[in-house]
């Protein structure tokens, strides 16, 4: 079955640094949250997110950011999207996110957003 | 040529991804090209999404999916027996922002399915169901058809 798989580490910088892969739709939304909920509670609100290898998104994915980035900028940081794939840019573009998120083509543009 | 396809699921997040294999197949090929296809797999989705986590209220119950392809357009009905479904309103437009402002992770899905659809409505109490919501999309003209 289709699935999320997730990764986190925090780089020397304080940037929590995020890779997903596979698919971030209703099913698999909360682990997602729940991760970006858990990154927040160590006290660290700058975010590069990998999308390179996120095959699907919906709006319940989608959501997690919308609904995070409010609190990652309220604290002094912010979530940047690392090379989405073709077919997720489509949607945030479908949403109007990509006038409102940051992207990055290397990690070092990325932390360079901040 | 047409084709139907139809499916009965239960209103469990984790048959979503079937669902969307149905529609790639089913439009593989078709008058749609890939975005278009994706889109459309993605409006499915956000439909059956809605349902999945509202009809039954945290129970289980049936949803059955109906899927009609013919040279004109692509139709989906979604039925399920939960609660009596009434959207408010089906946005043309969504304020990001306020979204952001609030910390809002949801009702982004209706505002999907109709920006990628032509035509979304919902229907009620028919002869095996509660609520239908119904989309339909357009199967782009041949380029040199006369339309």
């Amino acid at each position: 079955m289709p699935d999320l798989k997730l990764h986190q580490e925090m780089l020397p910088t304080g940037v929590a640094y995020i890779e997903a892969e596979g698919f971030l739709d209703a099913h698999t939304f909360e682990d997602m949250d729940n991760l970006v909920q858990a990154v927040f509670r160590q006290g660290a609100h700058k975010l590069i997110v990998r999308l390179e290898k996120l095959d699907y998104i919906s709006s319940a994915g989608a959501g997690v950011f919308v609904g995070s980035v409010g609190q990652a900028r309220e604290n002094g940081g912010d979530i940047v999207f690392l090379r989405p794939s073709a077919s997720v840019k489509e949607v945030f573009d479908l949403l109007g996110l990509t006038a409102i998120f940051r992207f990055a083509e290397t990690r070092e543009d990325a932390e360079g957003c901040f | 040529m047409s084709k139907e396809r139809l499916l009965t699921i239960t209103n469990q997040s984790q048959n979503l991804s079937e669902v969307r294999q149905v529609v790639a197949e089913m439009l593989d090929p078709s008058g749609f090209d890939r975005r278009q296809t994706n889109e459309i797999i993605l409006a499915v989705d956000e439909g059956l999404a809605n349902v999945v986590e509202h009809a039954y209220q945290g129970g289980v119950g049936e949803v059955n999916l109906i899927f009609g392809l013919d040279e004109e357009t692509f139709r989906v009905h979604i039925r399920d027996n939960g609660i009596r479904f009434e959207p408010n309103e089906l946005r043309d437009a969504v304020d990001i922002h306020a979204h952001i402002k609030k910390g809002l992770k949801g009702g982004l899905g209706l505002f999907l399915m109709k920006r990628i659809m032509d035509d979304v409505y919902y229907t009620h109490d028919g002869p095996d169901y509660v609520n239908e919501l119904v989309m339909v999309k357009k199967v782009p003209a041949v380029s040199g058809e006369a339309s």
